[in-house]
């Protein structure tokens, strides 16, 4: 996939609104997540993981801190009723605005330079998770430089209501630099090759999981360095501390790089070709980084400490006949590719 | 040296009698124990107290009938004042127009003023009741067994428990598991045919929870009472000499014997968190206290949400915490009587007993749909006693006391309690001149707590004296909520020890004894 500048609607996300009496601010949302928010006093978006009261891993989200009390939560599933009892004893107050704002993700080399000729001035401000409010058809634009794509890109928010518009203004200023809508398919793609994740893909939400052995703990999902134990209580914190201690994670999730050129979506990851040790949730044949690439979920210790002798099975269609075919699998760090105009300052023309 | 200074090993927090017989048996076990109570005394929902000058009440409590003998072996409270003779035990009386009808000795062992054939009935059906709820009797007394990783005698219960069900034969243990959690109406149907007998049931059964006699799974009710014992009799009650505060002062005498350091009138406003710990109180008086365990007997949901607070623990037990139903109808009302009431065809004996007002099931049932709707019961059922005619201490000289129990008065009562309680008042005057004609006359003072002032008096949130409705979904592993059943907490070192906590309310001491012996096998 050429990473052309691309919009999509903000991976259609569930949002929810925030608003928190002056002066406490993160405090008031801290209890949702495992990290350490104070440090984010500016303003900027960070990526933060929710969490349910046991085992699992419930959602990601990015939550936006509008003003000093306003926050905003993207998230991929809609939670409201589980945000409004985690308010108890908060002094916050929690709507949802998934149908009032409307996001749409800009991404991809050109997106800076599209914002600002259409005319978001100042919007070469921004770094990495800022955000910052521009006028648009006699509303406000959020706009946020963040993304699912690891690429250069920005999220804007809209309310409903000017999202055409704001649609339009976009197109005409990127007509000359390659603008084009894309679907999930091209999203997914650009998300893997940044190595991320994505939720009831590469693991089962606490919401979805059906099986009590299918649910995962941040540590099992590649997110255990998002957990600060220190910080106080928050959501999930003694499970997390009890699966640490006595030893109970069972999983691991690794990027894995395959030899040959066949995506190995899906197949079973096997230790000395015969032994299942895992699944692997998520791969592609990747243009950019040239390898193949994939996600995986391996149960320990293949994957954490044993990292040789992997195999994935893979079942190649090759003229309506699947050939079986047994390719060496090792474990490699995510991102799979890093692009450094993703965090340049400022933002590279294009 | 103050108490401050001292690291105490154990706080219990409320001085009601789960909370004393937790802090006497921790106490008992050598353990440096501290009771705050928010009150000026102890008891809680077990007191004596004067209601009119010169008439004195057990005032929620007026019956015991489920006391756990462990309690009273370990406690030794029979050296401690605690007596009960088997000339004590109470009979029930189901009163009606067409005529009272007894139950003698332990839960009816004989019959009176039913026909033959019914009496024979209630033979078959009273040795059945009490043989099930002989089978869940074990349940309903000890720790819940925990779901995951069973300790070898949680194990050993459950198996004895089996046993029990294997030893009710095969027809039997089907009769069992069919009735288990069916309503009790359908069941006396199945069974007896006299409406007063019928009526009685159905009232014990759904005595102190949101449901009618119709409703599913209102046999449990009936299960739960008979499962309780007293003076070694399933079944039995007794009206303490002295009143209820007279059960808790033989527990104070052994909580005192085992040198606990009772504190009244010091109300806990924080529960110290520390590290995901609980590791002590903070008094409302500003004062720190700090141990190694704190054991709360208070409703487990002011235990949580208040003194611990939310932000201690996961949404998801906050969530459940929250969720625990706990919206009281029972009311109590006291009367002040210029001279004993003669309630119409019973005789002087009976008058002792406990007089039951649920004329038939569907009496019951009427009774309680009201309450679904946030209204009280128009003719409303009760259980009235006259506790002085056996005790004179406390009534002034040819005075009497009444003390009834009456159903049903929704917590939540659409109209208000202002309004609604000298209403629902006439109500019960209503019922009373039905049976005792010219009581209302000989009337002097009265007080009638609705479910709203029994929380505000007795700090019961809901005015529930179960501190939780005592129903299938919140009982046994699920009391007071899943995962949480065995008086842990998702904070280490804080415990639940009340009437909230496995097995439930009553005059038990089980909940606090369980605790207690929890945490003392835990650090065994």
């Amino acid at each position: 996939m050429n990473r052309h500048v691309k919009t999509d609607a903000a991976r259609t996300l569930a949002q929810s609104h925030f608003r928190t009496p002056p002066g406490c601010g993160w405090r008031n949302i801290e209890l949702l997540v495992p990290q350490r928010m104070r440090r984010a006093v500016a303003g900027p978006a960070v990526p933060i993981l929710l969490q349910a009261q046991r085992v699992d891993a419930r959602l990601e989200g990015v939550p936006s801190r509008l003003s000093p009390t306003r926050f905003r939560l993207c998230s991929q599933e809609r939670h409201l009723p589980w945000l409004l009892d985690s308010a108890i004893g908060y002094e916050v107050s929690v709507e949802e605005e998934t149908e009032t704002v409307a996001g749409l993700a800009l991404q991809g080399p050109t997106s800076f330079a599209i914002l600002r000729d259409a005319g978001f001035s100042g919007v070469e401000q921004l770094k990495v998770f800022d955000l910052a409010e521009f006028a648009h058809d006699g509303a406000t634009v959020t706009i946020s430089r963040t993304g699912f794509t690891g690429d250069l890109g920005y999220e804007l928010f809209v309310p409903a209501g000017k999202a055409l518009s704001l649609w339009d203004r976009l197109m005409a200023a990127g007509e000359l630099r390659g603008i084009r809508a894309i679907g999930y398919t091209a999203l997914n793609r650009a998300r893997l090759e940044a190595g991320l994740i994505v939720a009831n893909a590469d693991f089962t939400t606490a919401e979805h999981a059906i099986r009590a052995d299918r649910l995962r703990m941040p540590d099992e999902i590649g997110l255990g360095f998002m957990i600060d134990l220190d910080k106080g209580h928050f959501n999930g914190r003694r499970a997390i501390l009890e699966a640490r201690t006595k030893k109970k994670l069972r999983h691991v999730l690794v990027g894995l790089e395959i030899e040959g050129n066949i995506p190995a979506e899906h197949a079973i990851v096997y230790y000395k070709k015969s032994q299942e040790v895992g699944l692997v949730s998520a791969a592609m044949w990747s243009p950019m980084a040239e390898r193949n690439i994939a996600l995986a979920s391996l149960q320990r210790p293949y994957g954490d400490t044993i990292v040789d002798e992997l195999w994935v099975e893979i079942y190649a269609m090759r003229e309506l006949q699947y050939q079986k075919l047994m390719k060496k699998a090792k474990v490699v760090q995510r991102p799979f590719i890093k692009l450094d105009r993703r965090t340049a300052n400022p933002p590279a023309d294009f | 040296m103050t108490s401050s200074d001292l690291n105490w090993d154990a706080i219990v927090i409320g001085g009601g009698h789960n909370g004393l017989v937790a802090a006497a048996t921790l106490a008992r076990s050598g353990r440096a124990v501290l009771l705050l109570e928010a009150g000026n005394e102890v008891g809680g929902a077990a007191r004596t107290e004067e209601f009119a000058p010169g008439f004195r009440v057990s005032t929620v409590a007026h019956l015991l009938n489920r006391l756990h003998p462990d309690v009273v072996k370990t406690l030794e409270l029979e050296r401690h004042g605690l007596t009960v003779e088997h000339g004590d035990f109470m009979p029930s009386v189901a009163l009606s127009k067409d005529g009272p009808l007894t139950l003698h000795g332990a839960y009816g062992e004989v019959l009176t003023g039913a026909s033959p054939s019914e009496q024979s009935a209630w033979k078959d059906l009273r040795a059945q009741l009490l043989r099930y709820a002989g089978v869940l009797k074990p349940f309903l007394s000890r720790r819940p067994p925990g779901l995951g990783g069973m300790s070898l005698a949680e194990m050993t219960g459950l198996g004895q428990t089996a046993l029990a069900l294997k030893r009710l034969g095969k027809e039997d243990m089907r009769d069992f598991l069919r009735v288990l959690l069916m309503n009790v109406y359908d069941l006396l149907d199945e069974q007896l045919s006299d409406d007063r007998l019928k009526g009685l049931l159905a009232f014990d059964a759904t005595l102190g929870s949101h449901l009618g006699p119709r409703s599913p799974t209102s046999l449990l009710g009936l299960y739960y009472r008979l499962s309780g014992e007293i003076g070694g009799l399933a079944g039995a009650q007794v009206q303490p000499k002295g009143g209820m505060g007279a059960v808790v002062a033989a527990i104070r005498a052994a909580a005192d014997k085992a040198s606990v350091s009772v504190r009244p009138a010091s109300p806990v406003a924080k529960v110290i968190v520390e590290k995901g710990r609980a590791v002590g109180v903070v008094t409302q008086g500003g004062e720190t206290l700090r141990a190694k365990a704190v054991i709360s007997a208070i409703n487990p949901a002011t235990t949580i949400l208040e003194l611990v607070g939310s932000r201690e623990v996961d949404t998801g037990f906050v969530r459940k915490v929250k969720n625990i139903r706990m919206k009281g109808d029972a009311a109590k009302l006291h009367l002040a009587l210029d001279r004993p009431p003669q309630f119409t065809g019973v005789d002087a004996a009976d008058h002792k007993g406990r007089l039951v007002a649920a004329p038939s099931p569907d009496h019951v049932e009427r009774a309680f749909n009201p309450s679904k709707y946030g209204e009280f019961s128009p003719e409303p059922v009760m259980e009235i006693t006259l506790p002085s005619l056996a005790d004179p201490s406390l009534a002034p000289s040819g005075a009497c006391v009444l003390s009834a129990v009456v159903q049903y008065a929704p917590y939540a009562l659409r109209e208000g309690w202002a309004t609604g309680k000298p209403r629902f008042l006439k109500a019960i005057m209503a019922q009373l001149e039905t049976y005792a004609p010219g009581i209302g006359a000989t009337v002097r003072h009265f007080e009638l707590l609705t479910p709203a002032d029994i929380e505000a008096r007795y700090r019961m949130p809901g005015g529930h004296w179960h501190h939780g409705e005592l129903q299938a979904d919140q009982m046994l592993m699920s009391r007071p909520v899943s995962g949480w059943s065995g008086y842990d907490t998702p904070l280490e070192g804080l415990f639940l020890a009340g009437a909230g906590s496995h097995p439930g309310g009553g005059i038990s001491g089980a909940p606090g004894f369980n605790a207690a012996r929890h945490i003392i096998a835990m650090r065994a």
